[in-house]
């Protein structure tokens, strides 16, 4: 009776076991088809281990209105920093105007968030020079942002999920138009 | 391990003692130690220049490959180095010195500053020289390659007073002496000749920069800094014909109202790299209106007036004149080839010698101080009037409706009476020549003008030979006629399509007179206009082929109708003598430098279009561009007032106002705005492309370069 209760506990326990080893499995070959997408154009982009809902992120718009990542829940989001000094983000700019075109505007956000301390107007005239009419133009106060996020290299991406958290980020620039990026964008949609 | 790098220490330590008891204790740190970062190292150094009692202290920069820092005018991207020094003792900080920067391109985007080595020299002063001080900074840089990290980093290096002596820090003197060459070294503007201008154009506005220089020029480069927003592209050298003056084109990537203001107003720093040294010159923007440099040489224009000359044999006017000639040879094969290389050669002729009676009359009359105008003799009604009667005639003969029996010379050509002499055939073949040119002149083609205009600044042997070279350019195909003549045995022989051919061209010339008729309603009063119509159709009557005439001796009618048109003809010459139309002039009068004004302060824009009925350029202008409803739009949205000027009739006014831009004839655009108040002119031939880009250009909006 007891040898039999034993038995059943270490089969139940062995059940449990081998559906862990099943669910890491699962997540393994996920991961891998994750990676499939990080190819080409997007080859830089990094997953994020951080899966929580990250409830602090905000930015502010030209008429100085606070903007929640919250507020945009719903969507797949991208962050986009950059800053008026930074050539390669300058370059970058226009390739997640045409990015923002190509994915249905009601699951896809991008957003680009300007960092520059001293002098915002000049941002906001390159920023006007761009004609990015797909996105607006946003700025982080007192690089309060890029320092809650350790964003210390730009151009820097991060992709958020649907309900907010940091699905991986994007060190360096990208050329966000191409078909990877499209991929990619796509499949976090899904 | 961590006991031997004690004891090496401990070594390296006792070493040190050593050689400072030698030294007399004035060992110490000439330099701190490095710091690193991921990009790159950096660290203080400091040394005391023989001949110099300053001391300077060095931001001594390794970069990584790739990784560049900034220089004090970034360019498009980018900031400079700033250091803070609060935490400094006993010391005076100057200001940085920048050694003169390289130029990295960022697809497309320029910006200014170091890679892999650099040495910024900081010039400072112990106050207290009879105690220690103290050197501790905190630098902020900006270091990219294809990302960019701001950096920060704190620095110290102490100066021991001992440190005061002259024989301070000789270590890193030839470092510091050679990045402290390649800082600029300032020159008075008084003490310099060279110049800068702001040359506003509407395809692409320009700095232009002149620098003398006697030693010659080795790898030379500008950076300008302008103290405003705008950036530029690379510059574009262009060596002068002497050798000592360097001119440099620096395109202006955006212009901008505000900036375009303060570019004006404020002196500009000049950096002018020659020799790997440097100098800097503070000078003064100058506005370029709209002169061209005009240095395209002699050749050039004439290769381009042949070229010019070449084409108007393809204007709708001319062509008909020309290939009515070839048909007219075509059955004449059995005269021989000297027959119709003869006659040719009459027509070359003909062209050469009304484009250089041209020239002469433009020479004489710039003599008596009037200046004419390319096409001028087409503002003058008579002789309008005069081409548009022959044109008439000769169409309605190729429609085989009149028939000239009469010894008409200009037309005779045309081979209706195949047993001419040869000297009759040469004579009117020559007069062919002028026709052709003479009709040849409204149709004014874009290069013609350029050539024209040159020739018309320069002196008068110049203006013959650019004429000549006009008309050899339109005597071109004629010249190859005459070398091969057997080329018009590939011509079938003419039969029926001849005639339709000949139809055809007699519609292009009907075309033509239609033209010259809207040129004369603008010229004369409609009554004399109708006037001489009649006459002209009475007399045509005399021509007509099957003639309903016979009644009437031909004598008698051609009596009456001098007897009538004598008295009518006289009436109009009296009538438009003194014709004034003050309104036009009082439009030109507005372009008076403050009516202009007047628009411009208020943000506006003022778009002058100088056109004439005979301008056919002009027409096209107005047909594809000027008066498409999306044009008139733009203009509306933009606040641009259109001023039309008719220069159909002669005004030596408005002839004064386009030779003021540098032009003698038309098509003439001109667009003015706050930044251009003193206009510029468009190209001959407009698009809407290159009109909304001078749009751009007048209003000093920024303009997108498209990749």
């Amino acid at each position: 009776m007891l040898k039999n209760k034993l038995i059943r506990n270490i089969s139940f326990l062995f059940v449990i076991i081998l559906f862990i080893i099943l669910i890491f499995l699962l997540s393994i070959t996920k991961n891998e088809d994750e990676k499939s997408f990080i190819k080409g154009e997007m080859e830089k982009f990094v997953f994020s281990n951080n899966k929580t809902e990250d409830r602090s992120i905000f930015w502010f718009d030209i008429n100085n209105k606070r903007i929640d990542l919250t507020d945009l829940n719903g969507k797949v989001v991208l962050v986009n920093f950059w800053a008026s000094w930074c050539a390669p983000c300058i370059e970058e700019l226009p390739s997640i105007n045409k990015l923002s075109k190509k994915i249905d505007q009601s699951k896809f956000e991008s957003v680009i968030i300007n960092i520059d301390k001293v002098n915002k107007e000049k941002s906001v005239r390159i920023y006007e020079s761009l004609r990015l009419d797909n996105l607006k133009y946003f700025y982080d106060a007192n690089n309060h942002l890029v320092s809650y996020l350790k964003v210390d290299v730009i151009p820097t991406t991060i992709i958020y999920s649907k309900n907010g958290k940091e699905l991986g980020r994007l060190i360096g620039e990208a050329e966000w138009s191409s078909s990877d990026a499209v991929k990619l964008i796509n499949y976090f949609i899904k | 391990m961590y006991k031997k790098y004690v004891i090496n220490k401990l070594f390296f330590l006792i070493i040190l003692f050593i050689l400072s008891l030698f030294h007399n204790q004035k060992l110490f740190a000439t330099s701190s130690e490095w710091v690193n970062y991921d990009q790159g190292k950096v660290r203080l150094i400091s040394a005391k220049l023989n001949n110099n009692s300053n001391f300077y202290l060095g931001l001594h920069f390794i970069m990584l490959p790739d990784w560049k820092t900034f220089w004090r005018s970034p360019g498009e991207a980018g900031y400079p180095l700033e250091f803070k020094y609060n935490k400094s003792k006993n010391i005076l900080f100057n200001e940085i010195m920048w050694p003169y920067p390289e130029r990295f391109n960022f697809s497309g985007i320029y910006t200014y500053g170091y890679s892999k080595e650099v040495v910024l020299p900081i010039k400072f002063d112990v106050i207290d020289k009879k105690f220690d001080a103290d050197i501790s900074i905190e630098i902020n840089f900006l270091t990219c390659s294809d990302v960019c990290i701001p950096k920060k980093i704190y620095l110290s290096l102490p100066i021991p007073k001992e440190a005061h002596g002259d024989n301070y820090l000789k270590l890193n003197q030839d470092l510091l002496a050679k990045y402290l060459q390649r800082v600029p070294k300032r020159v008075e503007k008084s003490s310099v000749n060279n110049k800068i201008y702001f040359i506003p154009k509407s395809e692409e506005s320009v700095l232009k920069i002149n620098i003398d220089s006697i030693q010659g020029f080795k790898n030379p480069d500008v950076f300008v800094e302008t103290g405003t927003e705008l950036n530029f592209d690379k510059p574009r050298l262009i060596f002068t014909e002497t050798g000592k003056v360097l001119e440099f084109e620096l395109p202006i990537k955006d212009i901008d109202t505000v900036n375009i203001e303060s570019l004006l107003n404020q002196p500009v720093v000049v950096t002018f790299i020659n020799f790997g040294k440097a100098e800097e010159y503070n000078l003064d923007v100058e506005i370029v209106g709209n002169k061209h440099s005009s240095s395209s040489s002699l050749w050039v224009i004439i290769i381009l007036a042949v070229a010019g000359g070449l084409i108007l044999n393809f204007m709708p006017c001319v062509l008909p004149i020309l290939t009515l000639k070839v048909l007219s040879l075509l059955d004449k094969e059995s005269l021989g080839y000297n027959y119709i290389r003869f006659s040719f050669f009459g027509n070359i002729l003909g062209i050469i010698f009304t484009f250089l009676v041209l020239a002469l009359l433009i020479i004489i009359f710039r003599f008596l101080g009037i200046n004419l105008g390319w096409g001028f003799h087409f503002q003058e009604p008579i002789f309008t009037f005069t081409v548009l009667v022959i044109i008439l005639f000769f169409s309605l003969n190729l429609f085989d409706l009149v028939q000239i029996k009469l010894p008409f010379w200009i037309f005779s050509s045309l081979g209706k009476n195949a047993n001419q002499k040869e000297s009759n055939n040469f004579r009117f073949s020559f007069f062919n020549g002028i026709f052709s040119t003479i009709l040849a002149t409204p149709c004014t083609a874009p290069i013609i003008g350029t050539t024209v205009t040159f020739a018309l600044q320069n002196s008068s042997f110049k203006v013959f030979l650019i004429f000549l070279a006009m008309g050899l350019g339109m005597s071109l195909p004629l010249l190859v006629i005459i070398i091969f003549p057997n080329l018009i045995s590939y011509i079938p022989k003419s039969g029926k399509w001849t005639l339709n051919l000949k139809k055809f061209l007699g519609f292009l010339l009907l075309l033509t007179a239609f033209w010259l008729l809207v040129v004369l309603i603008n010229q004369i009063d409609l009554s004399v206009l109708i006037i001489l119509l009649v006459i002209m159709f009475l007399i045509f009557l005399l021509f007509i082929k099957n003639d309903p005439l016979q009644i009437i001796s031909r004598n008698l009618y051609l009596k009456l109708i001098v007897l009538v048109a004598i008295p009518l003809i006289t009436i109009p010459i009296i009538l438009f003598s003194d014709k004034v139309e003050p309104e036009k002039t009082n439009r030109l009068l507005d372009l008076q430098t403050d009516n202009i004004n007047k628009y411009l302060s208020s943000g506006k824009l003022v778009f002058v279009d100088i056109t004439a009925e005979w301008c056919i350029t002009c027409k096209v202008n107005k047909f594809l561009v000027l008066d498409t409803n999306e044009v008139r739009k733009v203009f509306e949205n933009e606040n641009v007032i259109y001023i039309e000027i008719d220069w159909t009739k002669r005004d030596s006014k408005i002839l004064d106002f386009i030779n003021s831009f540098d032009r003698s004839g038309i098509p003439l655009n001109i667009i003015y705005g706050k930044f251009t108040p003193k206009g510029i002119t468009l190209p001959e031939i407009l698009t809407k492309k290159n009109l909304y880009r001078s749009i751009q250009v007048a209003k000093g909006s920024k303009i997108i370069v498209e990749k």
